[in-house]
């Protein structure tokens, strides 16, 4: 159970990072408009986090139950609970994200 | 045509096709969202079952057996499924040729039968894939629920191309704009970001009757006959009841022999179930089914034997690739595989489509509340219509639950009396909005009812207590899945009050102004 759950946080933390560089919701998370670089930065961050998202899963139960599982069912979820933070709870949003981002890499460094 | 008309009729298509088949495609959203959880309600259903069942493979084996021996001697088919991770009981299930066909539980230690009538989680299952209406008498249902999942495809379509701006405005949710405008975020959200799971699963849905609803296979191929396309193309079974009378007696080997045979082919516990054939003739023959939790596919290996010497007679483990290929995308569709997790993404992937439909519902009407039409009968009749399909459907699901719990277990026709409360409880709720003029006060009346049925229903006969005090881990997420459902519908039901009443004194300070 723990792998899914860390393969759809950090889904999360992928899309909350992506989401928060659109002009709707910049100023919700930042509270003022993004600088370029940093857009940039946030934008290819998320993108790599969806990238890595599914390896936890799939290093559990193996690459096609995994990818099938995450694409259809982790991901919309996981953007679901973007589009309720970005809307209710923006800063906490951001929070969670860094703490996947975090446990993550947390895992990654024990696994050495 | 210029890409406004493009717009403009598929406006058209989404909006009217989306009224009509949103009615039944709510219903089979939320029965087929539920049905996820057909095992673990089942058990929620019946307490008499122990929650686990730790009892060796081959006793269980021993056990079906010897309960098939003993009343369904003549049976020509018997199927013995042994306890599963999600299905501690074990299912013994005969077949003649003639003779009646049926299926009995077993507890798994005692081997004694559960006799508790019931369709437990079975219900949603069969809501879901043909409106509850027998597809062995008579299959309108399934071809409504087909018609209805193509409809599905083209509103997700048509969709796309209305709502231009969904994918720039992914993740946007406004809930302090105007009704209309959160209703359509809402809407959009549902439906886009999980977007690519509700084209699957409609996709897929259609694919696991690919016969019944591209049946130009079958027309050209069997002269448009059914059975002998199910023997070849479908059922796959070794052994099948041909018009051959069963033949003389010679006593059939152990079946423990051929579960372990079987099992150190596909792997230690992973048989599922066993067929056997005219046990105790010269002819019999055994075959053992693999397990589908670990694999994509719903088609699995098998192996056949020869009942009286253990011979093997065939091995099935790989198929052409068009059968893989429709094999995997029924898997899809079936969900036999992955576990919790997934079992709780497609949960939650189908609750957020039965809410887009919603969501697209009261769109429609508020949209039109303020204009001419607003007040026109049919109007009424819509607004009336959404609030039976939509939380009328959320209280009748509900109600199967109380039934169940409500009505003892030995009553007669028990079964049928909970699908019946299901159907009287939905119509009494079109009744209620009817009386209610459609309005919120029905909408709200109907939520709070089904947040209050949820979170009552864990407390009736004490359960709760019973599950918490024994640790019963799966029958203790039932209760939680239904308090937080529950708490879930209460919510929504407190918001729309405190937002009907925003709006009233926002008029009346208009008015003061």
């Amino acid at each position: 159970m723990l792998a899914p759950l860390t393969s759809t946080l950090v889904a999360f933390a992928g899309l909350f990072w992506i989401a928060a560089t659109l002009t709707r919701h910049e100023r919700d998370v930042a509270g003022t408009p993004l600088s370029p670089p940093m857009r940039g930065a946030l934008r290819t961050g998320g993108a790599a986090l969806l990238a890595a998202a599914p390896l936890p899963w799939m290093s559990a139960v193996g690459a096609p139950m995994a990818i099938t599982a995450w694409l259809f069912g982790a991901l919309p979820m996981a953007g679901l609970a973007v589009v309720l933070a970005l809307a209710y709870w923006p800063r906490a949003g951001a929070w969670l994200s860094g703490l996947a981002v975090f446990l993550r890499l947390a895992d990654l460094v024990r696994a050495r | 045509m210029s890409a406004k008309s493009l717009t403009q009729s598929m406006s058209l298509l989404h909006t009217w096709g989306g009224l009509v088949f949103g009615w039944l495609l709510f219903v089979v959203l939320l029965s087929g969202s539920i049905a996820v959880y057909d095992d673990e309600l089942t058990l929620w259903l019946t307490p008499e079952v122990p929650a686990t069942a730790r009892v060796d493979r081959g006793t269980a084996l021993d056990t079906g057996a010897a309960y098939l021996r003993a009343r369904h001697h003549d049976a020509r088919l018997w199927r013995i499924t042994l306890p599963s991770r999600r299905d501690p009981t074990i299912k013994a299930a005969w077949r003649s040729g003639k003779g009646p066909n049926g299926e009995q539980k077993l507890e798994p230690r005692s081997g004694a039968p559960i006799l508790r009538q019931t369709e437990g989680g079975d219900f949603y299952l069969k809501l879901h894939e043909g409106l509850h209406i027998d597809r062995a008498d008579n299959r309108i249902g399934l071809y409504i629920v087909g018609l209805t999942g193509i409809a599905m495809l083209v509103a997700s379509i048509s969709g796309v191309i209305v709502h231009k701006r969904i994918f720039k405005d992914l993740f946007l949710f406004r809930p302090a704009a105007s009704r209309q405008r959160s209703w359509l975020d809402l809407h959009n959200v549902l439906g886009v970001l999980p977007l690519p799971f509700h084209v699957m699963m409609a996709y897929t849905g259609l694919l696991l009757l690919y016969w019944m609803f591209l049946p130009a296979g079958v027309q050209t191929l069997y002269g448009g006959r059914e059975p002998p396309f199910r023997r070849e193309a479908i059922t796959l079974q070794y052994q099948q009841l041909s018009g051959a009378p069963p033949g003389p007696p010679q006593p059939t080997l152990p079946l423990t022999g051929f579960l372990q045979a079987a099992e150190q082919r596909v792997g230690s516990g992973h048989v599922a179930y066993l067929w056997v054939r005219d046990h105790d003739r010269a002819n019999a023959t055994v075959e053992a089914y693999r397990e589908r939790t670990d694999r994509v596919s719903q088609q699995v290996p098998q192996i056949a034997f020869e009942g009286a010497t253990g011979r093997v007679l065939r091995v099935v483990e790989r198929r052409s690739p068009a059968a893989e290929t429709q094999a995997f995308v029924a898997a899809l569709h079936w969900l036999e595989w992955g576990g919790a997790a997934v079992r709780l993404v497609y949960f939650l992937a189908g609750l957020a489509g039965a809410g887009a439909v919603a969501c697209g519902l009261l769109v429609f009407t508020t949209k039109r509340r303020r204009r001419p039409e607003g007040g026109a009968p049919w109007m009424r009749l819509v607004e009336m219509i959404n609030v039976a399909a939509v939380a009328g459907c959320c209280v009748a699901s509900v109600s199967y639950l109380w039934a169940e719990r409500m009505i003892p277990v030995d009553a007669v026709g028990r079964a049928q009396v909970s699908v019946a409360v299901f159907f009287w409880a939905w119509l009494a709720c079109l009744l209620h909005a009817g009386l209610r003029g459609g309005r919120r006060a029905a909408w709200m009346e109907q939520l709070g009812l089904t947040g209050a049925l949820c979170l009552g229903a864990p407390l009736l006969g004490g359960h709760v207590l019973t599950h918490v005090a024994a640790g019963d881990g799966v029958r203790i997420g039932v209760d939680a899945g239904l308090a937080i459902l529950g708490s879930v519908f209460l919510a929504l039901v407190v918001r729309l009050a405190r937002t009907s009443r925003d709006s009233r004194h926002q008029r009346l300070d208009v008015g003061a102004a």
